[in-house]
């Protein structure tokens, strides 16, 4: 089922596009900004330093893996290069599969460049719960990258792809808040159903407020339990992986 | 191209150039100005700044606090600022982030530096507020907060209301004496001498064994010295003996 071919064929396009090399310099740009707003603190300056570099290079990640996924999908269509792939002796589902896992490795490798600039950051801090937001980082961005595979499928606009994505990504770090206004019994009159259509859109939202928060990275104690990012992620990205299947199954080339 | 049109290409490049220029009188004085500290958004909606990071929301808005007076170049005088919209923001930051000195710091240090004392009643409510948690230190928040109402707004009965709480925590979690004596040193400023002199010399008659010799010499200074006067010490064996 897994096409190796394939997956280096989009690691060499990750290669090409110089992701990685342009995820570094945002890397250091991010780091560096945030060192300095850091130190502009009073006092807590390096608990400053953490949740800044945190949170920028977290979104930077995240905006990095979207935007080389989307536009190598739609750039894949555009050129009819899946006609050409397709031609070849593999499955849909191969085709999907392979390109899931190599999104996935690209991922991974971010996650493992931004975890390991914030680990050595945090390295002098006692309380920096490092491996936990590092796991919960990587499964973030691999759930993002499925995610980015499934609307680049679906949507035929490389902007829509984007944006639909991001959208899902912010909906997913506030669907906490969300639900928590939702359980508050804020009701708006006349629009009682959004309580109800916000917590069906819940059902399928991953928690991403959940999964990575930068307050381990300040006072440790992750809380999160590992059998709950590895079922909440693995369960995310086969749902993403097999609606990419679904909807590649129904086009005609 | 003719010579036609690239006379046309530079005559609209020109009236775009003299409408940019026109336009940049428009603005050129409207500047950034201080509208004071600004409404607090409830909890969820300082979320949604930082899409959902709690940490991150505490310390962006943490950095704002502190700069807040600083725009354009310009700096506000603490005593512009609005403080009773400041107490909002701590209360906001305090649900955000319990744990954090930050704030507390920012209070006490920065905005407790106001020189109208009648802007710090919600930088000592704050102060008092995280003083009274569990936490490493955190007792020297309510500490400050009587300092504030003691020596800068000099109302005496809140800092006696307050340094009562801090002796009670002081009891409970065997903080230093100074703190468990803070309601005798307020007694004493607002003239009941007999009051704050009995509180130290029960103090000095039940821990005198586990205190520090200095804090012991400290309390029976205080008391032959500041409490009572020439006269009355003179009269006091405990005075003779620390002669």
């Amino acid at each position: 089922m897994i096409n190796y071919p394939v997956i280096g064929y989009v690691f060499r396009s990750a290669l090409r596009d110089r992701l990685i090399a342009s995820m570094l310099c945002t890397l250091v740009a991010g780091l560096s900004l945030s060192i300095f707003m850091g130190s502009s603190a009073i006092n807590e300056s390096d608990q400053f330093s953490y949740v800044f570099a945190s949170s920028a290079l977290r979104f930077i990640g995240v905006v990095g893996i979207v935007l080389f996924t989307v536009f190598y999908v739609r750039r894949m269509y555009d050129r009819k290069d899946i006609d050409y792939m397709l031609s070849r002796p593999i499955s849909r589902l191969g085709f999907i599969v392979s390109h899931a896992l190599a999104f996935i490795g690209i991922a991974s490798i971010v996650a493992v460049v931004i975890g390991g600039a914030i680990a050595v950051m945090t390295m002098s801090s006692e309380n920096a719960d490092i491996l936990q937001w590092c796991l919960g980082l990587w499964v973030e961005f691999i759930i993002v990258a499925t995610a980015a595979m499934f609307f680049s499928m679906v949507l035929s606009s490389p902007a829509a792809g984007t944006l639909a994505t991001i959208g899902l990504y912010v909906l997913g770090r506030m669907m906490g808040n969300l639900l928590g206004v939702i359980d508050s019994g804020v009701d708006i009159a006349g629009f009682s159903f959004l309580s109800v259509v916000m917590q069906v859109v819940s059902l399928i939202v991953p928690r991403f407020d959940l999964l990575v928060q930068s307050g381990w990275l300040v006072y440790g104690e992750a809380t999160l339990s590992l059998l709950f990012m590895v079922g909440h992620s693995t369960s995310l990205v086969v749902l993403f992986t097999v609606a990419a299947w679904i909807d590649l199954q129904r086009k005609q080339f | 191209m003719t010579s036609r049109s690239l006379f046309a290409s530079y005559a609209s490049l020109l009236i775009a150039l003299i409408f940019t220029i026109f336009f940049w009188f428009q603005a050129r004085d409207i500047q950034s100005e201080w509208i004071n500290v600004p409404p607090v958004p409830s909890e969820a909606g300082a979320l949604s700044f930082s899409i959902g990071d709690k940490q991150m929301a505490y310390r962006s808005f943490g950095l704002m606090l502190q700069n807040i007076g600083n725009i354009g170049g310009r700096s506000a005088a603490l005593n512009e600022y609005n403080f009773d919209m400041l107490g909002g923001w701590f209360r906001l930051e305090d649900g955000m982030d319990p744990r954090s000195d930050y704030v507390p710091m920012l209070a006490a240090y920065y905005f407790g530096g106001t020189p109208d004392e009648t802007q710090l009643d919600p930088v000592i409510e704050y102060l008092a507020t995280v003083g009274q948690r569990k936490g490493k230190e955190k007792w020297r928040w309510l500490a400050h907060a009587v300092y504030l109402s003691r020596f800068k707004q000099k109302d005496l009965d809140k800092a006696l209301e307050l340094s009562y709480i801090l002796a009670a925590k002081a009891e409970r979690e065997n903080l230093p004496h100074w703190a468990k004596q803070m309601p005798a040193f307020i007694l004493s400023q607002q003239g009941d001498k007999q009051a704050a002199k009995d509180m130290l010399l029960a103090m000095l008659k039940e821990n005198a064994d586990k205190m520090h010799p200095n804090e012991v010499n400290f309390t029976v200074d205080y008391i032959c010295t500041r409490i009572l006067d020439k006269s009355e010490a003179d009269q006091m064996p405990l005075c003779d003996a620390a002669k």
